[in-house]
């Protein structure tokens, strides 16, 4: 199985996705350092899967449900201390415009 | 050219559950930011999501609602994205086996039924809400993880007008199917479109673009209207339509860019491994079918054919699950729905109020059977009925004890009534004379004046019977 070529033009995309801002030369360095990685699991492409239905997940037994019976959560106040940057009662964060 | 124009809508619903889909905080509307709120919705490191059994059925119950076919085993996807109100970085939902495909809903437009495919129906989250200030965005995750379905509709519309009867239809059928409250006010039914041109004929499809933001069934008109007259008139000056997102501004009633595709969002979808597969199983199936109440179409039709009430009233009496059940419950107790239906439309809907699947009904189904069945057996008139009506709203009371309160009696004694249309008649010479001479519609105005006479209170159809003996 050949892995995607990583060159600087999908490391700067893939880096856009993630909102990674890259300095001069990262993208070089991180586009080898990534293709020794990609190349290092596409040796599980060398076994014969043929036969084996694609797995996601280790535990292949159905999903348990849960009822729909509330429970209390954290207060407001638990919820904030965990936030870089609070405002009011929420989450603040830089202001930006709606884009969905 | 004439172009026609595609159409495409996208709907999320919220599922009725009293939880969030992952998570046991509660769902409930209005609560001060951030007060339903835990490590899952939060998605604070190691915290892991549990479905919500609830949340499936209500799922299963969607499909099973628009027809759709069910998959046995569908998986959780993780759609990955930046954004202020989506505190994991990514939403969990469903890709590439979603929970149901291949559906449809009959909606009725200009007099016709039209068929519209419905792609899928799919499970997942809900992200939380912004609010703006001057410097300065404020982030409530009560809603974050709250459960959708997402409801794709084929592209099967060709205007602005359809899309909207499209959109109220399936918002009743999801309202008679109980699994959402139908309220745009407040998020609950949320639409996006997907609109393009192509030239009358043509099969291939034009550039589209998706039209964000359009929550109202008034700005779901508006809005495609507007984007389909602004893609016309880009095809009309010779240029091309940009693939984009666009979002409409209701002040200014214009869509807006707000991303082009280059822009377009990669979502790197991958299978979600916090969650096992989905199994709905053939039995689950049929228990949720089994319960599926019965959707607005089948009651409109029902109502015509099996209870006798005409197509307007049956259409009127479906428009919302609460009147609907008043409607049956009071047309059992009193035995004739046609005249039931009259009446419920007639008095009783003016006093309802509805908001989302609440509806505000200020009198029974036993009240208003009882005051029919006092005009049935001729205790009072059909006049006096609605006075009646007017005492009781918004009351407990007995339509009985209301007529015996105000004295009201039906007058079906012969004499007096004789009398009065003596009377009437010796009052009107030159109309009687007319009336003898064969101009039969003066009938009406002599009932009339003897109605009139007696405020109401004279059995009609004795005053006919007196009348015909009398001037016949």
């Amino acid at each position: 199985m050949a892995g995607p070529t990583i060159d600087r033009s999908l490391v700067l995309h893939v880096a856009r996705l993630a909102s990674l801002s890259l300095d001069e030369g990262e993208a070089d360095r991180l586009a080898g350092e990534l293709a020794t990685i990609v190349e290092y699991v596409a040796q599980l492409g060398a076994l014969d899967t043929r036969d084996v239905p694609p797995t996601a997940h280790v535990f292949l037994d159905r999903m348990p449900l849960r009822a729909d019976e509330p429970r209390p959560g954290l207060t407001r106040e638990q919820a904030l201390a965990q936030a870089p940057s609070v405002e009011g009662e929420g989450f603040a964060v830089p202001a930006f415009v709606e884009r969905k | 050219m004439h172009y026609e124009a595609v159409i495409g809508l996208e709907v999320h619903a919220q599922l009725l559950t009293r939880t969030k889909a992952f998570c046991a905080c509660s769902t409930a509307y209005g609560a001060p930011p951030n007060t339903q709120v835990c490590p899952v919705c939060l998605g604070l490191p190691g915290a892991l999501p549990v479905m919500n059994g609830e949340a499936v059925r209500l799922a299963v119950r969607t499909a099973l609602a628009l027809s759709c076919t069910l998959r046995t085993v569908s998986r959780f996807a993780r759609k990955n994205y930046f954004y202020p109100d989506l505190p994991k970085g990514y939403q969990i939902s469903q890709y590439d086996e979603p929970l149901s495909e291949r559906g449809h809903l009959d909606v009725e437009v200009g007099g016709a039924t039209k068929r519209v495919g419905i792609t899928r129906v799919h499970m997942e989250e809900d992200a939380g809400k912004n609010v703006h200030h001057e410097g300065v965005s404020v982030v409530d995750l009560n809603r974050s993880g709250v459960p959708l379905v997402e409801i794709v509709g084929e592209p099967d519309l060709r205007s602005a007008a359809e899309a909207a009867e499209y959109l109220r239809s399936l918002r009743d059928v999801l309202m008679f199917a109980g699994v959402n409250d139908g309220n745009l006010e407040e998020g609950s039914f949320r639409c996006d479109a997907n609109v393009s041109l192509r030239p009358a004929g043509e099969a291939k499809l034009g550039t589209r673009v998706e039209l964000k933001n359009i929550n109202s069934f008034r700005f779901v008109e508006r809005a495609l209207a507007h984007e389909i007259a602004r893609q016309q008139a880009v095809l009309d000056a010779g240029g091309r339509v940009v693939q984009e997102t666009r979002g409409w501004d209701e002040n200014e009633g214009v869509t807006k860019s707000l991303r082009s595709k280059e822009e377009a969002q990669d979502y790197r979808y991958f299978p979600e491994p916090d969650l096992p597969p989905l199994v709905v199983d053939d039995a689950f199936v049929a228990q949720v079918q089994s319960t599926l109440p019965e959707l607005p179409r089948a009651k409109r039709e029902r109502f015509v054919a099996e209870l006798g009430v005409s197509a307007y009233a049956a259409q009127v009496l479906t428009g919302h699950p609460r009147v609907a059940a008043l409607f049956e419950e009071a047309a059992t107790l009193h035995g004739q729905p046609a005249r039931l239906a009259a009446f419920v439309q007639s008095e009783v809907l003016r006093d309802v109020v509805t908001h989302g699947l609440d509806a505000r009904i200020p009198v029974s189904a036993r009240q208003v059977a009882g005051l029919l069945r006092l005009v049935d057996a001729g205790a009072i008139s059909g006049k006096q009925a609605k006075e009646v009506y007017a005492k009781i709203v918004g009351s407990e009371r007995a339509p009985e004890d209301v007529v015996a309160e105000l004295g009201l009696v039906q007058v079906s004694d012969e004499g007096v009534i004789e009398a009065v249309c003596r009377q009437v008649i010796a009052d009107n010479p030159r109309q009687a004379e007319q009336l003898r001479a064969g101009k039969a519609s003066l009938m009406g105005f002599f009932v009339g004046q003897v109605m009139k006479q007696t405020k109401g209170s004279a059995n009609p159809r004795l005053v006919n019977d007196v009348l015909q003996r009398l001037l016949g």
